[in-house]
């Protein structure tokens, strides 16, 4: 989770000379990660297992630990308490308690608030962490909470009937409408609060009820600090979708000695910011207090993980500084860990963990692997897959990543996720069309060609089974002709030495004539053609592609003697496929050993729209030069074949 | 720390092994490069080619 912490008051807790920048660095080597630092707030990431830093006060505990190893003076000043009294029975408040659920149950009653505004030190730093101030009982709250990670409640103490509360599970179908206003249907297995009449008061750990809450109008005020078995937190929270911020601590479990600090601190500041009058006795339900975990280590363990000899005094001093108790006897060490990382730590690799993160991993000698070299993997693609991208990069093409979670019109044959973020991500997509399409249409406003081009998996679905993950290259063109992106998709093919035939077929999605497959040995390796709206498209099937080529091309001897070279120029009917004329004189004539298309005219004049086609022939012989009455020959055969199975006439 | 359990599902005994576990992502890395000034990890998403082409 993400959490913001202003320096100013984490200095409240945290004495040291150091400056922002350095208790940002030295904080993010040895523990919590900070993001940046701006406007003089810490932006930090706390890990789940690590929610005791959650908090100005875990920040500071952990940085008034870290500081000293960097050779920087700092020393934690713990959180003033007042004096504060518990008791398992009060006369102001009769509570029924689950202990499964709420481990530690505690609450004092505040007589006489006056509802009233912030004051601006409060209003600020809680602006500085995003939280908006509402009045000074719901500010406390919220600072409360920011201050120590400790949740806080408050309830309108006369609303609650019969000053009574049953802290129990929900039953399925149960309603409570929790303070903004929305009713749910509970699913069961959540922990509410029941008053003496028989209402739901509190969704315990996520929100508060409407039917209890503090308004203008409320003289007592009930503190309520607690401590909630995170799995039904959890559960509750995801189903109902309430992610507040007392759910997103709750659920990682809390520290119950943390209550103390929570209710003292509260008390106090309600008694100096509302002008209540606290209850002598706090209600403290909390069957089985902490009782400190000891886990046992030794020196050689802590040696050979670490990779380095740390003496033991050092050991000693970084665990303590950590809030750990340390006992040697010989070379055994024994630790007793402290509340707050009892969830945290269990086995002598977390001690470890502690010892290397605060001696800094950037301490720890390095070494380079001795040995022999492991064998490659058989048969990567990545080298291919390279390969392929330089290549369309070089016939400008730029590279683009889409999303594989798509909007069902875009893979209404896709896998679907059980818990989507939305609908526009809801399926496993099944082609990259319509995703490079959207990439596509992101740029309209370009009126030059472009090429954008993915390769990326596509996940086929397989009945009873996982969906076969595909990886596919797919391409668009805009702005272009067909010939030029054709051009594109052919200099690939050339470039990869792949032997394929093109033939036309019309396909789903492409306009009718404009689509043709690509075929190697039989397989279908991909397509290309004319979507509507004139964007071109080509899609590969990646491992198709890889099988067909070949890195390496054989040597063809190079002719001894050179080509008669010409240039023909031909009319044809509409929509005469010309790669297929090319192919025809190719595969029927032995001498033509080249033939290309090196200009189209295109004649607009008229009804009809006429193009003329130019040729280039490349007549050659391998033991011999052509003699002029041989290349006529076979000039003659070239143009009668054409005009027979093509209808082209020469100009 | 890796955690034994964790080597132990990947069917390595950890009495005779152990390890340092870290991880960063791809795009972080990248936007660590010098010189790159990227100011949002999303433009590497982006289908803007006024992006795209910059690279």
């Amino acid at each position: 989770m993400d959490i913001k912490i202003p320096d100013d008051w984490l200095r409240d807790f945290l004495k040291t000379k150091a400056t922002s920048t350095e208790i940002a660095k030295y904080l993010s080597l040895s523990g919590p990660s900070v993001e940046k630092v701006e406007e003089s707030v810490y932006f930090i990431e706390v890990t789940t297992n690590r929610v005791d830093i959650a908090s100005v006060v875990g920040v500071a505990k952990e940085a008034a630990a870290i500081l000293p190893q960097f050779g920087v003076k700092a020393r934690l000043q713990p959180v003033k308490l007042p004096a504060l009294k518990f008791s398992t029975k009060v006369k102001y408040l009769e509570a029924e308690v689950n202990h499964n659920l709420c481990p530690r149950f505690s609450a004092v009653l505040i007589k006489n608030v006056q509802i009233g505004q912030s004051p601006g030190w409060l209003k600020n730093r809680l602006a500085a962490v995003g939280v908006r101030p509402i009045n000074n009982v719901v500010d406390i709250s919220n600072y409360v909470m920011h201050e120590l990670g400790q949740p806080v409640h408050t309830f309108d103490y006369d609303k609650i009937k019969g000053a009574k509360m049953i802290l129990r599970e929900s039953k399925k179908g149960e309603n409570l409408t929790t303070l903004d206003g929305k009713t749910h249907t509970l699913p069961g297995g959540d922990i509410v609060i029941e008053d003496g009449a028989g209402r739901l008061i509190d969704l315990a750990g996520i929100m508060g009820g409407e039917n209890s809450a503090v308004d203008e109008s409320t003289k007592n005020v009930l503190l309520f600090v607690q401590t909630y078995n995170p799995v039904n937190i959890r559960q509750t929270s995801m189903s109902l979708a309430q992610r507040t911020e007392a759910a997103v601590l709750f659920e990682k479990g809390l520290d119950p000695e943390l209550v103390t600090d929570g209710i003292g601190r509260g008390i106090e500041l309600f008694v100096k910011l509302t002008g209540g009058k606290a209850e002598k006795e706090i209600l403290d339900i909390y069957p089985n207090p902490y009782k400190a975990k000891k886990v046992l280590t030794d020196i050689d363990f802590i040696t050979s993980r670490l990779g380095t000899s740390v003496e033991k005094v050092k050991i000693t001093q970084i665990l303590r500084s950590l809030g750990f108790e340390t006992e040697w006897r010989g070379k055994i060490l024994a630790v007793l860990v402290p509340s707050f990382r009892a969830r945290d730590i269990e086995i002598p690799e977390d001690i470890v963990e502690e010892i290397a993160r605060l001696y800094g991993y950037h301490n720890l000698p390095s070494e380079l692997m001795q040995g022999a070299l492991p064998e490659p993997l058989a048969d990567a693609p990545f080298g291919f897959e390279e390969k392929v991208k330089n290549l369309l990069k070089g016939y400008g093409g730029v590279e683009v990543y889409t999303f594989s979670l798509v909007a069902f019109e875009e893979a209404p044959t896709g896998l679907t996720l059980k818990n989507s973020l939305g609908k526009e991500s809801e399926y496993l997509r099944t082609s990259l069309m319509p995703s490079l399409l959207k990439a596509a249409r992101e740029n309209l406003g370009e009126k030059e060609p472009f090429h954008l081009f993915e390769m990326a998996n596509v996940y086929l679905p397989k009945k009873g089974d996982l969906p076969n993950e595909k990886m596919m290259l797919g391409g668009i063109f805009a702005n272009s002709s067909y010939r030029e992106a054709k051009g594109a998709v052919e200099g690939l093919i050339n470039e990869l030495n792949v032997k394929s035939e093109m033939f036309s077929e019309d396909a789903a999605h492409y306009l009718s004539n404009r689509h043709i497959y690509l075929k190697a040995k039989g397989r279908i390796l991909g397509e290309f053609g004319e979507l509507s709206q004139g964007y071109l498209y080509y899609e590969f099937d990646t491992e198709a592609l890889r099988q067909a080529h070949r890195e390496i091309e054989s040597f063809k001897p190079i002719p001894k003697y050179p080509a008669q070279i010409e240039d023909m120029t031909l009319t044809f009917p509409e929509r005469t496929k010309i790669g297929e004329v090319i192919g025809f004189v190719l595969s029927k004539e032995k001498w033509i050993s080249r033939m290309e298309l090196t200009d189209i005219y295109k004649d607009a004049f008229g009804e009809a729209l006429s193009s003329a086609y130019t040729f280039r022939f490349w007549y050659q012989h391998p033991s011999k030069t052509l003699g002029n009455n041989e290349v006529e020959e076979i000039r003659k055969r070239i143009l009668a074949g054409i005009k027979e199975k093509f209808g082209g006439i020469a100009k | 720390m890796v955690h034994p359990t964790v080597l132990t599902n990947g069917g390595i005994d950890p009495k005779v092994y152990s390890g340092f576990a870290f991880g960063w992502g791809v795009e972080r890395t990248y936007m660590m490069k010098s010189g790159l000034s990227i100011p949002d990890i999303r433009l590497l998403y982006s289908s803007d080619l006024k992006f795209l082409r910059q690279f």
